[in-house]
């Protein structure tokens, strides 16, 4: 049984470490320029350069996307980016237009070339062709099924990877240039605004003239908007694909989001490459993963459901249940006592649970806490403050702290 | 000038565009492989619509645009196969897993490239003339001065729309059923649906079909105004769309668009005179209609 890749995003340097950390088997990010996400942390050359150190002393491999469509500006400077990724460690890009492909074959040999899901690759006649281009892997699009995914595995030898986890475009990937209609931005050079979450009203045109269609429910507008993927009933099923990786979108989620996706996929793999006759879901796994979750999930095209249950209306979902509060630097196992970075408010007497790269979570009231100085502190309200804080059970660095809403 | 790339209605119109001196390229194409066509051409009217562009000595390109699942290339490489004996001049494909098809099986027709995005640089000009495809159509959301970057040093013929819709958005879901679902009611297959923007108040037609959901651009592209900008680039194709339009209605913008070339070629302080003449006569002939230079003229930021 090949045991595919656990691969997580990197939105910045932090980001990185905490997949790293709580799992992952490589990572990707973005650079300054040339990828998508242009709203994203990113990473400067040296975070780059620190990333693969980090990441390589975890044994994680580190990819870089630099998956626009480029306009002639777009080109300058990129054989140099590419250099300096080859000589970093990088062990590949992840890309969709030829003129990066072509320039990375000429600049930059060593790097793995990947195909971007921005390519909306339907078939295995098409990794084909990317494959004799010089693709070392192919990212699939998202509107395949487990059998057609099974099918192109079966007929190709290109590495493939997947997406299992994350927010989906409800188009196929590379062919909407909505933000660029509605807002200046073009969608293909990292300028996405998400259009398609917006809302709209549904009209006709009859005897030349809009009209509103009439509907049920007034309330309720059209949106494009599709729901998260979520598979984390579907390990097996994944396995079966014999695929080479498995991604997980977000470099613009947050580091709760990160550690609580990378642990439960980590562990849902681990314990079925174990033993696949008795896998279980392990019930904790889903409520993890709805705590982190922001928008609503289901189980997307690799069921081939497209149906209305796929999509969001009004998206004012809040189904994030908790804050992100902090994250421990240190612990003192002689005294009980976590050093604490915080991340968002929580004061005495708030309940908060404790979590770590490990399955082991558990909660406690806080009781007492101090600052740097040894002041008691009744609210750890300034961000990034150092906190101290009595854990009721051992804890360890890199461990995270959450509070429900 | 003979640049114009124009759409056809059925094989009849085959016929009168063909006999249209303008015109260089005649596209048709079917609902089974290609996507957004104005008529669906069944084989034996392709081979028609192919004898008769011959015989004018015109270019016939079917439209094979689809971006195609494992399961339909099957028929998909027999469709290829019976245009290839047809003596079509070539075809337009999205999904470079018709280009694998085409080279494996050796089809001798040409090819032209063409994705509506994404074809943005002049290396998609190389990597054209590398893998044999004849022409690419470039990304409709390019400036001027772009598409005159890229087609200065061109490797490849090039095409660019000129005129008509922007297909901004192509998605697998069926988007107005779903939300009609909702809604408790059901899509009216005979209705042409909007997309009401109210913030920037357009509306962005929205079709459905069996191949999912399709947003098109508010204002159609119309270049009427800018033949000379035009005449001044490299450029091989210039594409009047008329899907979304009636045949009645793009036969007299065919007309217009002649006549602005003809007269910008031979006198350009007569088209300067023309040229807002014609564009008041496009609006009129197209009322539910609204129109702007798309992108030519524009910079995108991200």
């Amino acid at each position: 049984m090949k045991k595919p890749e656990l691969l997580a995003p990197a939105g910045n340097l932090e980001k990185l470490k905490i997949a790293c950390i709580y799992g992952a088997d490589a990572v990707f990010l973005g650079g300054q320029e040339y990828g998508l996400r242009s709203n994203s942390d990113n990473f400067s050359l040296a975070d780059i350069k620190e990333g693969v150190e980090f990441a390589n002393s975890y044994n994680v491999d580190v990819y870089v996307t630099t998956n626009i469509y480029a306009h002639h500006e777009n080109l300058i400077g990129f054989p140099e980016f590419l250099e300096n990724l080859q000589n970093y460690g990088v062990r590949g890009i992840i890309v969709s237009d030829p003129a990066y492909i072509e320039m990375a074959k000429k600049y930059a040999p060593n790097l793995e070339i990947h195909i971007s899901t921005q390519q909306s690759i339907t078939n295995s006649q098409a990794v084909k062709f990317f494959e004799e281009y010089g693709a070392t892997r192919v990212v699939l699009a998202r509107e395949l099924s487990f059998a057609e995914i099974k099918e192109i595995s079966d007929k190709t030898n290109c590495e493939l990877e997947i997406f299992i986890h994350g927010a989906v475009c409800s188009s196929y990937s590379g062919r909407c240039t909505l933000s660029n209609h509605m807002t200046m931005r073009d969608s293909n050079r990292g300028g996405c605004t998400q259009s398609c979450r917006w809302n709209y009203d549904l009209a006709y045109l009859q005897d030349d003239q809009f009209k509103a269609v009439e509907l049920a429910d007034e309330n309720t507008k059209f949106a494009m908007s599709a729901k998260d993927m979520n598979l984390i009933n579907f390990i097996p099923e994944l396995m079966a694909l014999n695929v080479d990786s498995f991604k997980i979108e977000g470099r613009m989620k947050s580091f709760h989001y990160l550690a609580t996706v990378v642990k439960v996929y980590r562990q849902a793999i681990d314990a079925y490459c174990a033993d696949p006759d008795n896998y279980q879901v392990d019930p904790a796994w889903i409520s993890e993963l709805q705590k982190s979750e922001a928008r609503p999930t289901y189980e997307g095209a690799l069921i081939s459901d497209f149906s209305a249950v796929g999509q969001i209306y009004n998206e004012q979902y809040q189904l994030k249940q908790y804050d992100y509060c902090g994250f421990v630097k240190d612990y003192d196992s002689q005294t009980g006592i976590a050093k604490i970075e915080q991340r968002n408010l929580f004061v005495v007497g708030d309940t908060i649970e404790f979590f770590g790269p490990e399955n082991k979570i558990f909660s406690q009231t806080v009781t007492e806490m101090w600052d740097e100085e040894q002041q008691v502190l009744t609210r750890a309200n300034h961000p990034l403050m150092t906190v101290f804080l009595k854990t009721d059970q051992p804890v360890a660095k890199n461990w995270m702290l959450r509070k429900e809403k | 000038m003979n640049r114009l790339s124009v759409t056809a209605f059925d094989v009849n119109h085959v016929q009168k565009l063909s006999e249209n001196e303008h015109v260089k390229r005649i596209i048709v194409g079917n609902n089974t492989f290609g996507i957004r066509q104005i008529y669906d051409f069944s084989l034996s009217e392709i081979k028609q619509a192919a004898i008769i562009a011959a015989q004018f000595n015109k270019e016939l390109f079917v439209a094979v645009n689809k971006i195609f699942h494992e399961a339909e290339f099957e028929s998909l490489t027999s469709f290829l196969q019976e245009l290839n004996e047809l003596g079509i001049t070539g075809i337009i494909f999205s999904d470079l897993g018709v280009y694998t098809v085409v080279k494996d099986q050796a089809f001798d027709f040409k090819l032209e490239y063409s994705t509506e995005t994404t074809i943005t640089n002049n290396y998609f000009t190389i990597f054209a003339n590398d893998h044999n495809i004849f022409s690419i159509d470039l990304a409709k959301e390019l400036s001027f001065k772009a598409i005159e970057e890229i087609s200065v040093n061109t490797k490849s013929a090039i095409s660019i729309n000129i005129h008509g819709h922007i297909y901004m958005y192509q998605s697998m879901r069926k988007l107005i059923s779903n939300y009609l679902d909702v809604q408790n009611t059901t899509i009216d297959n005979e209705q042409k649906y909007y997309l009401h923007d109210t913030e920037r108040q357009v509306y962005y037609p929205i079709i459905e079909n069996q191949q999912g959901t399709h947003l098109l651009s508010a204002h159609d592209v119309c270049t009427i105004q800018h033949i000379p900008n035009l005449l001044a680039l490299n450029i091989d194709y210039f594409k009047l769309d008329g899907f979304g339009y009636s045949r009645g209605q793009y036969d007299q913008l065919i007309d217009i668009y002649s006549l602005a070339f003809d007269t910008a070629q031979a006198d350009i302080d007569q088209y300067n005179q023309l040229k807002r003449d014609l564009f008041l006569q496009i609006k009129e002939n197209n009322p539910t209609k609204r129109f702007s230079t798309g992108f030519f003229f524009k910079e995108t930021i991200y």
